[in-house]
């Protein structure tokens, strides 16, 4: 798995992604990947967790190319058919998935049961008794059957315990879980609303920022007029060291530099950094910097200028 | 340098950043079983995913099928999309082409293509296709649109068959009775030049 980038690989990798190639050169390529060969006709798709290619030359080509199949798929014409008839076509189809979809998501098939399966007791039958005793021992074996399918049945319902406990805490588990990656999501939400927010109001003043000489890295930063929050995301900024962060600035009429926060990239390499305080009232903003400083930032600007704008 | 940015621009960007944004945000909330989040998805992409289904499957009842199928699996799977692979949009088209070629692979093939290969003729592949209020703020699609006119009939050809019909080399050599070299770097230099259009993204 995963021999040395060449030159070939490179080659392969866009017929790869269309799904063409045949069966040899499929096979070779996945190998180089890490990735099943079936996986070679989804593409970009993933549907399985397939894990991301181990060579990292592929990995931001196949990135690219998984735009341009999604680009493809863009160009598709329409589907042929009248107006109504698109349109009642994807009603139906709301409609259904609605349906389907209404009691929330299926946990997955809990396996049926099987029951303790009580075992009845036989008592048999005695042949001649003598009569005075006779009540007596029918009462015996009745209650000895009984005693047995007692036990019977209390054995199961102990094992049925066993497992209802087992199931209480695998859910207790699990709603944890669920619990925190709903706190995680609302969280998410949030700062994306205050985010889309500040992006979206109605003066927002924008200022495109740029990497510095080769470099790709681009980003924008929004000022909301009315209250002054500033949102910034970058995009193509290479990961940072261990000990180092990105440390966004904005500069005022003075040419002072003041810090807006820190932030970290993805491994897309984008940066989304919500300022926490509004700018100061009255500040004209002249332009913004983002350079790399030490973790947790400096005071003012100490290392080079990843952008600015 | 530093100082105003030409509002179009913008707005262009803006647009784009914030679908994409949107989008991921959606696929968050179904993961955590949100059917509002998953009403809305459908509503923003289930015409595109239906005009490729349709593209590929060539009729209404099978691609219905299929579209209800492809987001099931999204409400099901929204947990499994990888951010760093492609876009959320990219991904949902990738699962519907994805199924869609299987489910043309199981059917008895060989009359269909007959009948489709006559048709060919008249039906465009790809084109710029009139889409949602959301896609026309589609950059990347313009993007491509552009590239496509500047590839060769053949390249395009070729990548059309590949993408639409899910043929491999071999398979579109035969149906262009080409030689098999010719059609691998008719396959190569086409996606290239897609690929510049969209590296040449700012």
């Amino acid at each position: 798995m995963n021999h040395s980038h060449s030159p070939r690989h490179e080659e392969l990798l866009p017929a790869y992604v269309l799904g063409a190639l045949d069966g040899d050169e499929a096979g070779e390529l996945a190998e180089h990947l890490g990735e099943p060969a079936a996986a070679a006709a989804a593409g970009a798709s993933g549907e399985g967790p397939a894990p991301w290619p181990l060579c990292p030359i592929c990995a931001a080509q196949l990135r690219q190319l998984a735009a341009v199949m999604e680009g493809l798929a863009l160009s598709a014409p329409p589907a042929p058919l009248a107006e109504a008839e698109a349109a009642a076509t994807l009603a139906a189809s709301r409609r259904r998935l609605m349906a389907e979809t209404a009691a929330g998501r299926a946990p997955a098939g809990a396996a049926p049961v099987a029951g303790p399966g009580g075992a009845a007791g036989d008592g048999g039958s005695g042949a001649r008794r003598p009569a005075a005793g006779r009540w007596a021992w029918l009462a015996a074996a009745a209650l000895l059957v009984l005693a047995v399918g007692a036990a019977v049945v209390q054995g199961g319902l102990r094992a049925e315990i066993e497992r209802l406990r087992g199931e209480r805490t695998r859910i207790a588990l699990r709603a944890d879980a669920l619990e925190r990656r709903l706190a995680q999501v609302e969280m998410d939400a949030e700062r994306l609303a205050r985010t889309m927010a500040v992006i979206t109001a109605p003066g927002a003043q924008s200022v495109q920022m740029a990497g510095m000489g080769s470099s790709h890295a681009a980003g924008r930063t929004w000022v909301d007029a009315a209250d002054r929050r500033a949102v910034f995301y970058g995009v193509r900024l290479p990961p940072l060291g261990a000990g180092k962060t990105y440390q966004l600035w904005f500069i005022d009429d003075d040419d002072r530099k003041t810090s807006a926060g820190t932030f970290a990239v993805n491994d897309r390499g984008e940066g989304l950094l919500m300022v926490s305080q509004p700018l100061p009232a009255g500040t004209h903003i002249e332009g913004w910097v983002v350079t790399i400083e030490p973790s947790g930032g400096r005071p003012q600007p100490t290392g080079p200028i990843a952008l600015a704008g | 340098m530093r100082g105003r940015a030409e509002r179009d621009e913008v707005q262009g960007t803006t647009a784009m950043d914030v679908a994409q944004l949107e989008d991921s945000y959606l696929l968050g909330r179904i993961a955590a079983g949100d059917q509002e989040a998953f009403a809305r998805f459908f509503d923003v992409h289930s015409p595109i995913v239906l005009g490729n289904l349709f593209r590929i499957l060539g009729g209404r009842g099978e691609a219905e099928e299929v579209l209800q199928e492809v987001f099931l699996q999204v409400w099901q799977q929204a947990a499994r999309y990888e951010p760093g692979r492609s876009s959320p949009r990219g991904w949902l088209l990738m699962l519907a082409r994805s199924r869609a070629l299987d489910r043309l692979r199981r059917r008895e093939a060989r009359t269909r293509r007959e009948e489709e290969a006559a048709a060919e003729a008249t039906y465009p592949r790809l084109v710029t296709p009139l889409g949602t209020e959301r896609l026309e703020k589609s950059e990347l699609r313009d993007r491509i649109g552009a590239a496509l006119n500047l590839l060769s009939p053949e390249q395009r050809t070729c990548i059309e068959l590949a993408f639409f019909e899910g043929l491999t080399h071999t398979q579109i050599a035969e149906r262009l009775e080409a030689p098999l070299g010719t059609i691998k770097s008719r396959i190569l230099l086409g996606m290239n030049k897609l690929r510049q259009a969209i590296g040449d993204r700012s």
